[in-house]
């Protein structure tokens, strides 16, 4: 058995080494499947843990380099798929896997809420089409929510300058990763909608693991979106990379790239559309201008020589307006003469004409009235005359001033008409038309009758 | 007109055009609505001049918005982001 030892001594190290080439030249590619266990996480922020199985544990590192390409994050239980390559560390004598790559095995917890949280919201109608809005055209003010240092930025912006040289852009920086990253894009969202002075929200972050992405499938994210009265475009990792927010968004581009393009329109195809249009309006104008003038030229030719069809036209116009006078002026003249008669048969009916006669009438009743009346009170005037006249003939006094007297008897007081009457020596009273004479009686005649004289005197 | 958005005045001229390609208005008409087009894709063309460089960065001061220059510094990009 002896000789079967090789006569050279080696040292630990010497033997630690050919052991260390073996091993790692000959599992430089493995996967293995195994439960994580004992994780330990360093300040490095190396991953150290140990994989198991029933019957075996495995050592294993992963280096906080690799740990960007991970979709799930290391916890002790999970059953994990790692790809790797085993070394040896000398100094402890121990072998581990490094690992480059890890997966959950099969639908993974991450998997599990994912898928959870998914058909909830669209039940709820988050992912409606018809919540969806539509982009504008021409955005005035695009507003990119992302970490404004990252990649995604610098591949945005350099899309939108190629397609569209100067258009407005404004980056919301946030967290894209790691606590606190879900709050600030809510935050960011929320507070852009307040401003609102955008009209297209780009919420942008480069590629990266499921992990990296997790802040993008949470629910306060995808609700901030919904809620968001600016239409949000979503480009989140790569291509293959479906978030919530993806789902909630209103129009998923798959890369910040692809997310520029559809943002951000092509100026040079906008200037062309309304150059475009510009040119049809003049064509469809000239169009209708040469349609005119070619149905012009038609009525010209149907007119023939303007100027002797102007010519017949006149002649057929002062012809007609000829008849049309001749006959306008016999019937005038037709019309005027019946007019007289019904004026002058209506003259007779004029109320003012009646007025005029009644007036005559009255005046000349009135002037009738007139010398009647002067008639008459002259007729009186001169009855008066006469019976004044008359009177002052009988008057008494008048025939005292023409020489005559009243005698009475100075005894009775009777007026003595008659000498008879008397004898002498009685007293009588003497009526002179000056004074009264108190008179006796010396003697008397008695004489003829006076009276009958008088009496046959005419009035 | 005068408040009218890029894509309002831009959809009204495509209408205009159309309605003048069809022949349909009279001779009157037609010069109206190719005056009002040529406005249009006027007020379009200067909307697509008008933009000019401006890519701000928004500072988040205790709520309050405020856009400062966006620092384009290439060296620090960082690819993971």
């Amino acid at each position: 058995m002896i000789e079967h030892f090789g006569k050279h001594i080696q040292t630990v190290s010497e033997l630690t080494l050919s052991i260390k080439g073996l091993l790692e030249n000959g599992f430089a590619f493995v996967t293995v499947i195994g439960e994580i266990s004992n994780l330990k996480v360093p300040p490095s922020g190396h991953h150290y843990f140990t994989l198991k199985d029933h019957n075996a544990q495995l050592k294993a590192v992963m280096f906080k380099t690799q740990q960007r390409y991970l979709n799930i994050r290391a916890e002790n239980g999970i059953e994990v798929i790692c790809r790797g390559r085993i070394s040896v560390y000398d100094a402890r004598g121990e072998y581990q896997l490094l690992v480059d790559s890890m997966d959950l095995k099969g639908a993974g917890l991450f998997q599990i809420t994912f898928e959870r949280l998914k058909s909830r919201l669209a039940d709820e109608g988050l992912f409606a089409a018809a919540h969806k809005k539509p982009l504008p055209l021409l955005p005035t003010q695009i507003s990119l929510i992302t970490a404004p240092n990252g990649a995604a930025v610098f591949d945005f912006l350099n899309v939108a300058e190629a397609r569209f040289p100067g258009i407005p852009i404004e980056i919301f920086p946030v967290r894209v990763q790691g606590a606190g990253s879900a709050d600030d894009i809510v935050n960011a969202l929320q507070l852009l909608n307040l401003r609102s002075s955008s009209d297209v929200i780009v919420l942008c972050r480069g590629g990266g693991s499921i992990e990296d992405l997790r802040s993008f499938n949470e629910e306060a994210v995808a609700r901030a979106i919904y809620a968001s009265e600016i239409p949000v475009v979503s480009a989140i990792g790569h291509e293959i990379d479906f978030t919530i927010a993806d789902f909630v968004a209103d129009v998923r581009a798959p890369t910040p790239t692809a997310a520029a393009q559809c943002v951000v329109p092509d100026r040079a195809v906008l200037q062309n559309a309304v150059s475009d249009s510009k040119q049809r309006l003049v064509r469809g104008l000239d169009k209708k201008l040469a349609a005119a003038g070619y149905r012009l030229q038609i009525y010209r030719q149907k007119l023939g020589d303007p100027s002797s069809s102007l010519a017949h036209h006149l002649l057929r116009l002062d012809h007609t307006i000829t008849t049309m006078l001749h006959a306008a002026t016999n019937r005038l003249h037709r019309d005027r003469l019946s007019l007289e008669v019904e004026k002058s048969r209506l003259f007779l009916h004029d109320p003012r004409l009646r007025l005029a006669n009644r007036l005559q009438k009255t005046r000349s009743l009135h002037q009738k009235l007139i010398i009647l009346g002067k008639q008459h009170i002259a007729g009186k005037i001169s009855r008066f005359q006469q019976a004044a006249a008359l009177l002052n003939a009988v008057n008494p006094l008048t025939i005292l001033a023409r020489g005559f007297s009243i005698t009475r008897s100075t005894v009775t007081g009777q007026i003595i008409h008659d000498s008879r009457k008397v004898s002498p020596g009685e007293t009588i009273d003497v009526r002179l038309q000056h004074g009264v004479l108190f008179c006796e009686i010396t003697g008397k005649k008695d004489d003829e009758n006076l009276t009958d004289r008088i009496k046959t005197v005419p009035e | 007109m005068a408040k009218k958005n890029f894509e309002e005045a831009l959809a009204r001229l495509e209408e205009i055009t159309k309605e003048l390609e069809s022949g349909e208005p009279s001779l009157e008409e037609s010069l109206k609505k190719f005056d009002e087009g040529v406005k249009l894709a006027d007020f379009c063309n200067s909307k697509l001049e008008e933009a000019q460089q401006k890519i701000s960065l928004l500072l988040n001061r205790n709520g309050l918005i405020t856009p400062v220059p966006f620092p384009q510094d290439t060296n620090s990009i960082d690819t993971d982001l």
